[in-house]
């Protein structure tokens, strides 16, 4: 077991070493600088700011004290948000992050085991069909589309009852997220409601069912203690990925509907070419993704 | 094996199992609402009674959308036009610009400029929102903190006028030696370089606002993080600040002129550059003012809101390469196609934004010259176009290049939307008329600039926004030294013209060498103007005094007031 342990351990560790060099090749080979702007500085400026962002350094040193600031945690200021810790803001922004995609997850999880457990019920009949329809919908429908979809349908609603019911976009309040989590959780609870059809199906060919059917046990409870109960394993299965990945993925429903999120604050600095310490944003949701999956 | 039709029927719903589904899926909705509830209440920290309201007549306030979170709120760091915005409505430099543009006495009562320096005399009323005086000693603090190589401020070179401030940027000179200092509490001395016949208007600007000393060693290098570790001394402060959610603004008790300002709160409720977003906000009446483009534009005129224009100042224009191993660097080439140019088409009939005017020269009109505009008192030289002239000038290129054929032009260009439409209007316009191949090469913003610096184009989709109110601001942007010049245009008359202008005093013989920069660029076509940026935008009735300007905070709401209803003007 200690043999076990420690060689996940040292491959954890490989990995995170990995991850942290490619990203810094990466950055070092994106197209410009992160000095570079519209407006050119002159060559006492540039040097000034090369200086404190320690560019000037030759690229090995950079790289070494690159990785000996990130095994202390410290990520430096941030270069986009300057004099942010870039610790504070992953603080601030992961919480965000996290309740959408607890929210999400939770909705996609419920909604998903509901309607397929409903499909199988009134397999290959109307209810059936209507629900595969929008399952297919929203397994293809890419979550921009939903995104901005839900704010238009808010907004119309809104014009309609004469007042503001339900924020349009931003964040404070639990009506702020309700719109944000449903359209997160969209892609997950259709693809949750297939695999819980299915596994449904394949539930009610077994033997145990049948026995209890045998048996004369009422429907009702066939229905809920045999066959839901172990149709819904799968599903159980599936949402550990599931969680990393909505949490991580929000980015483009957290830029639509104006969410503070972890995800768009990340992914911003890989359009900006900007310093290490900015990068520590985008590499600490690999590292969220490596522990997670890890564990 | 058991046949399909058997399972089928063992499958059929009982009326329970439904029921059981129903209230499985009841208690499921119940669930997730007490666990958004709970999270709710986790993840808020702020319990802020802000008004949700678009305008607030009962609160006094306005809520608007911010483009992106600001990056600096330290002023003496800060270079972009999002921080500009906030610093503009909570911080205050010696001088400012009222409504009708002109400087007016802000924390300096009165001034006096001459060749050799500047004096200014602060008033004694002026104060930090902690109470404490704003005195000349927190300018100076400022203005060394800037020019202080560790700084590295992107924009140190606005205060490159003082005396021995460049050596003391470019580390050659202690901070001790800079041409600027408090005579006492409430006088400040400045000494100049050289002669600078703009420097008032310079000191309205951002990189020259104060900093007090002893609170900026309190927040221990975090200054401008967050709300409470910034001093204010302007008509708001920040309240309470949500990074990337939330900025909300309060009147500030202790600022000085506070009777001429009406609003009590400004609340940047929203941050988002989505303009889609943006003007659902405004539909909503969430926000009360939205900055239209080509997509939200429709949506603005079917709902029959009025629609203001606004000029930016900015220019934009097509620059030409001029390094040795271009041929763009042919006089005649460049001349043909400057002929066949035609801005008037491009902005009515191709980008089709209100707002845009044909740009004639690199000059933009809002500039002003003597007496009145600049380009009234000299009209730029007439543009007629001309394709038999220019296809003359093609052939004569092709001659003095020893070409058989034209190669094809490579157009460096942005990826915005404009610019795209922009490059392919002068792509099929050169062809047209020219015959000439041109490739676009678009490229995402740093691999533009990455090619800009190292001159990989023939052609390249170029702008300029001023950074002060004076034509010099555009004029040295050709000359020989200015990192600007990408195409590395290099004629020593232009550049004579350009020290002209930066050293006289006399505004008579500045506008005249302003007018020759003006006449060189064109008789030479070394740019093509495209077209003078303006802005559209839309803004709740009941709001008034509201102003946009080309330098400096915009769009500024600090002097905003509310009416009670529109008015009928509509």
């Amino acid at each position: 077991m200690r043999a076990y342990i420690i060689k996940r351990l040292i491959q954890g560790l490989v990995t995170v070493w990995f991850i942290a060099t490619a990203t810094f090749v990466a950055m070092h080979n994106v197209p410009g600088d992160p000095l570079m702007d519209e407006k050119a500085t002159t060559e006492e400026i540039r040097a000034n700011l090369m200086q404190k962002y320690g560019l000037d350094k030759p690229l090995h040193k950079q790289y070494v004290i690159y990785l000996g600031n990130m095994l202390k945690g410290d990520f430096g200021i941030s270069f986009t948000q300057q004099n942010r810790q870039v610790n504070d803001i992953i603080r601030e922004h992961f919480p965000v992050s996290a309740a959408l995609g607890i929210l999400a997850i939770t909705f996609a999880a419920l909604g998903g085991i509901t309607w397929g457990a409903l499909t199988a019920l009134y397999r290959n009949k109307l209810p059936d069909i209507i629900i595969m329809f929008l399952v297919i919908l929203g397994v293809s429908v890419p979550s921009f589309v939903f995104a901005a979809l839900g704010q238009l349908c808010i907004v119309s609603f809104n014009q309609l009852v004469g007042f503001s019911m339900i924020p349009v976009a931003g964040w404070g309040s639990v009506l702020h997220m309700l719109i944000p989590s449903l359209v997160l959780g969209m892609g997950t609870m259709a693809y949750l409601t297939r695999l819980t059809r299915s596994s449904m199906l394949e539930v009610v060919n077994t033997d145990y069912i049948r026995t209890a059917k045998s048996k004369g046990l009422p429907s009702s409870r066939i229905f809920l203690q045999h066959q839901l109960r172990n149709a819904v394993l799968p599903v159980i299965t599936v949402l550990g990925p599931a969680i990393a990945a909505i949490t991580t993925g929000g980015f483009v429903v957290e830029m639509v509907l104006l969410f503070p999120g972890w995800d768009g604050i990340s992914l911003k600095p890989c359009n900006n070419s900007t310093t290490p310490s900015s990068w520590a944003l985008p590499y600490s949701m690999v590292l969220f993704w490596y522990l997670w999956l890890s564990s | 094996m058991i046949p399909e039709t058997s399972v089928k029927s063992r499958i059929k719903p009982g009326n329970s199992s439904i029921k059981q589904l129903l209230w499985l899926g009841l208690a499921a909705g119940v669930f997730f609402i007490f666990l958004a509830l709970i999270l709710n209440w986790a993840s808020s920290n702020s319990d802020s009674t802000q008004s949700s309201e678009g305008v607030d007549i009962t609160a006094n306030s306005i809520s608007l959308a911010l483009d992106q979170e600001p990056p600096q709120l330290d002023s003496t760091r800060t270079s972009d036009a999002i921080s500009g915005i906030i610093l503009g409505h909570v911080m205050e430099g010696l001088l400012r610009f009222d409504k009708n543009k002109q400087l007016a006495p802000a924390v300096a009562e009165r001034w006096e400029i001459t060749p050799t320096g500047a004096t200014f005399w602060l008033r004694n009323d002026a104060r930090w929102s902690d109470g404490t005086q704003v005195t000349a000693h927190d300018f100076i603090f400022a203005w060394k903190k800037v020019l202080n190589p560790a700084t590295a401020s992107q924009y140190a070179f606005f205060l490159y006028p003082l005396k021995n401030a460049e050596a003391i940027n470019s580390q050659n000179l202690s901070a001790e030696a800079l041409g600027a200092r408090a005579l006492d509490d409430l006088t400040i001395e400045i000494e100049f370089e050289k002669p600078i016949s703009y420097f008032d208007k310079l000191v309205a600007f951002t990189t020259f606002f104060p900093m007090q000393e002893s609170f900026y060693n309190k927040t221990q290098g975090r200054y401008g993080a967050d709300a409470d570790t910034i001093l204010y001394n302007g008509p708001f402060i920040i309240s309470e600040w949500v990074h990337s959610a939330k900025l909300l603004m309060e009147k500030n008790p202790h600022y000085w002129n506070n009777d001429s300002i009406k609003l009590n709160a400004i609340n940047w409720s929203y941050i988002t550059a989505d303009t889609t977003a943006k003007l659902n906000l405004f539909k909503d009446k969430r926000t009360a003012f939205v900055q239209l483009d080509a997509e939200t534009l429709e949506s603005a005129l079917n709902n029959r809101w009025t629609i203001n224009q606004f000029s930016d100042g900015t220019i934009f224009y097509i620059e030409f390469n001029h390094r040795d191993e271009r041929i763009t660097r042919n006089y005649h080439l460049r001349r043909a196609m400057q002929l066949v140019n035609n801005s008037n088409e491009l902005v009515y009939k191709v980008i089709k934004l209100p707002g845009n005017i044909p740009g004639v020269s690199l000059f933009p009109g809002w500039l002003q010259g003597e007496h009145q505009l600049f380009r009234q008192e000299y009209p730029p030289p007439a543009h007629n176009i001309d394709i038999e002239n220019a296809k003359h000038h093609l052939e004569l290129a092709r001659k003095e290049l020893g070409l058989e054929e034209f190669p094809a032009l490579v157009m460096l260009t942005s990826d915005s939307p404009t610019a795209r439409k922009q490059s392919e209007y002068y792509q099929n316009l050169f062809k047209r008329t020219l015959g000439l191949n041109i490739k676009i090469d678009l490229q995402i913003f740093k691999q533009r600039l990455a090619k800009m610096l190292s001159g990989d184009f023939d052609l390249v989709m170029g702008g300029w926004g001023p950074d002060y109110q004076d034509p010099l601001t555009f004029g040295d942007l050709f000359a020989s030294w200015n990192i600007q010049n990408r195409g590395r245009y290099n004629n020593p008359a232009l550049d004579k013209s350009v020290r002209i202008a930066q050293n006289s005093l006399e505004p008579p013989i500045r506008m005249k060498a302003f007018a020759d920069i003006q006449d060189i660029l064109y008789n030479d076509a070394v740019i093509i103007p495209n077209y003078e940026r303006g802005r559209i935008y839309v803004l709740d009735p009941r709001v008034k005094g509201l102003v946009r300007r080309i330098i400096g905070a915009d769009p500024d709401f600090s002097r905003a007031y509310l009416v009670q209803e529109p008015a009928g003007d509509d």
